[in-house]
């Protein structure tokens, strides 16, 4: 298992996709700052890190599993590791620790951002705790796009369908979800439940009064249902990913 | 060393590898024959614990299942493309799986890939590309070795090259089972032929007495050929012709020479024909072929 950790990270570090990552978050964490008038609630939201990440985590997820088909290499994988478990599991602990360290990096350039533009003008008192929520909901949901990803590439064997299929939820997910539930209201109590949901998480745990009214979940309810999911798309995953023919 | 015994694999309905069971000895090298689709590909695959199978596969006495590849460690597999990141280079590549930098600085110099093996890997020629995949399953030390059709791609040099390596290798024990089209390359080095066709073991033999079974017919050239073909006809020893011989079977070369001198007819040759390599193989693929039909 050590072995195998060691191996994923260094591939990870080496296939630059990682490192362009964090540089596109970047930009465009300052191109939100610049771009709107800075408030409490976009400091909270860390510059719209979390939206910028599940875009950038689901392209990074579906590339570094489907790279191991398209050069063949999951050939060698396979025979010279014990059993498929230890690979998918690694590919993913990278994937998650991957994701922990964007947001924290993501939360420095904040505190950079808000001093540059607005200076002392909001204490960060009132702002850290709320930010932390932010920062976790949003890893929680990455969670969530990190199995998703690597669900839809053992399914799809394509990466092109599952950057597109990421962009389509986290785009169009959430209103999505909310008409579909606004059409059906009498649904509501199932419908809430549905996966276009989950994607509150990253603002309903700051701004609870919000988002609760939207997702229809409490905080305790959306945080439940996305470790469900997470769950789920994982065995999921790993099921159709063991039977996949090499 | 290897022990494949009665082997089934299906993909979906379809049955890919019928019944196949053969043996590689340590230090042999069995070249695995057969046309396209015909499930070389496949059997290695088996092999390598990478595809759901029935019957029985052991490597140094310890089974290979889909799930259970601890037999495996000695192993080293070269399968279709070779298996690359593009991203690192080749020496990043390898050190990926090396479990002893010298053994891996041997195979990069026994390659002679010290040139370009310090270069990003998506940068290198195809050829490149297989020899790094050769290096990869000669890493380690291996006791046994797979290889998919391993000169794709290598010039004349770098061909002679690795069959010189392969033989090396087997020389100090190490087994291989190769697939190849080019006959005349796996000719050169195999120990043992093994022929299979729409998933179907049909020949399994050491090299040695694989030529030989194949070398029963004489070439017949006389001062009268006309003549010869005639009276050989009449008689029904004649088997068939090529070019400007009339070919025999070993059984009768003494009763055609005493009909021929009855018929005041010279001989000019009376040879064992020296059929190319591939020749014998079309043979026997034909051979079972027939025997299929009736
Ligand atoms: N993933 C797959 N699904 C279904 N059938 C497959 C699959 N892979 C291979 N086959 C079938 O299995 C058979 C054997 O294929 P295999 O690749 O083992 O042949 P091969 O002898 O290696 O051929 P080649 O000389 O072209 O490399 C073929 O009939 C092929 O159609
Ligand atoms: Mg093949």
């Amino acid at each position: 298992m050590k072995f195998s950790l060691q191996q994923e990270f260094y591939k990870f570090n080496h296939q630059k996709i990682s490192f362009y990552g964090l540089i596109i978050l970047l930009i465009l964490m300052i191109y939100s700052a610049f771009s709107n008038k800075t408030s409490t609630d976009t400091i909270i939201q860390n510059f719209g890190a979390g939206q910028w990440l599940t875009i950038i985590v689901i392209t990074i997820s579906s590339t570094f599993l489907s790279m191991e088909y398209t050069n063949n290499t999951i050939l060698t994988l396979f025979y010279k590791r014990p059993n498929k478990f230890v690979i998918y599991f690694s590919k993913l602990f990278v994937l998650v620790i991957y994701s922990a360290i964007s947001l924290v990096l993501s939360v420095f350039v904040t505190f950079i951002l808000k001093e540059l533009i607005v200076g002392g003008q909001y204490h960060w008192s009132d702002l850290v705790s709320a930010l932390f929520l932010n920062v976790l909901g949003t890893f929680i949901y990455l969670m969530f796009i990190i199995t998703l990803a690597l669900l839809l590439i053992s399914v799809f064997k394509n990466n092109a369908v599952v950057v597109g299929l990421g962009l389509f939820n986290s785009f169009l997910g959430a209103s999505l979800s909310s008409a579909i539930m606004s059409d059906f209201p009498g649904s509501i109590s199932l419908l809430k439940w549905n996966p276009f949901n989950m994607i509150y998480i990253m603002n309903q745990l700051s701004f609870p009064k919000d988002f609760i009214k939207i997702s229809y979940l409490s905080n305790l309810q959306i945080i439940i249902a996305n470790i469900f999911y997470i769950v789920l798309f994982g065995l999921l995953g790993y099921s159709m990913f063991k039977k996949r023919r090499v | 060393m290897v022990k494949v015994n009665n082997i089934n694999v299906f993909m979906g309905k379809k049955h890919i590898i019928k019944n196949v069971s053969f043996q590689v000895k340590p230090g042999e090298i069995v070249g695995i024959i057969g046309p396209n689709g015909a499930g070389k590909t496949t059997i290695m695959k088996t092999i390598l614990g990478l595809l759901k199978f029935t019957g029985k596969v052991s490597v140094a006495d310890r089974n290979v299942t889909e799930d259970n590849h601890r037999a495996l460690s000695k192993v080293g597999a070269l399968i279709e493309n070779p298996a690359i990141y593009p991203f690192l280079t080749g020496l990043q590549n390898l050190e990926l799986y090396t479990e002893d930098k010298n053994s891996m600085k041997t195979v990069v110099k026994q390659l002679k890939m010290q040139n370009y093996i310090k270069s990003r890997a998506k940068n290198y020629s195809l050829g490149m590309k297989q020899k790094l995949g050769i290096a990869m399953a000669l890493l380690n030390n291996p006791n046994f070795v797979i290889l998919d059709e391993p000169m794709n791609g290598l010039d004349i040099e770098s061909t002679i090259l690795v069959r010189k390596l392969i033989k090396h290798y087997a020389e100090q024990g190490t087994s291989f089972l190769i697939s190849s089209h080019i006959l005349s390359e796996l000719q050169k080095i195999m120990t043992r032929i093994v022929i299979i066709n729409e998933g179907n073991l049909i020949i399994n033999k050491n090299i040695d007495d694989f030529k030989n079974i194949n070398h029963s017919r004489y070439k017949l050239l006389t001062n009268n050929q006309k003549e010869s073909q005639k009276l050989l006809q009449e008689k029904g020893m004649l088997e068939s012709q090529s070019n400007k011989y009339l070919l025999v079977n070993e059984k009768n070369i003494f009763s055609i020479q005493n009909l021929l001198y009855k018929n005041k007819i010279q001989l000019l040759e009376l040879a064992p024909q020296q059929i190319d390599f591939e020749q014998l193989v079309v043979r026997s693929l034909n051979k079972k072929a027939e025997e299929d039909e009736i």
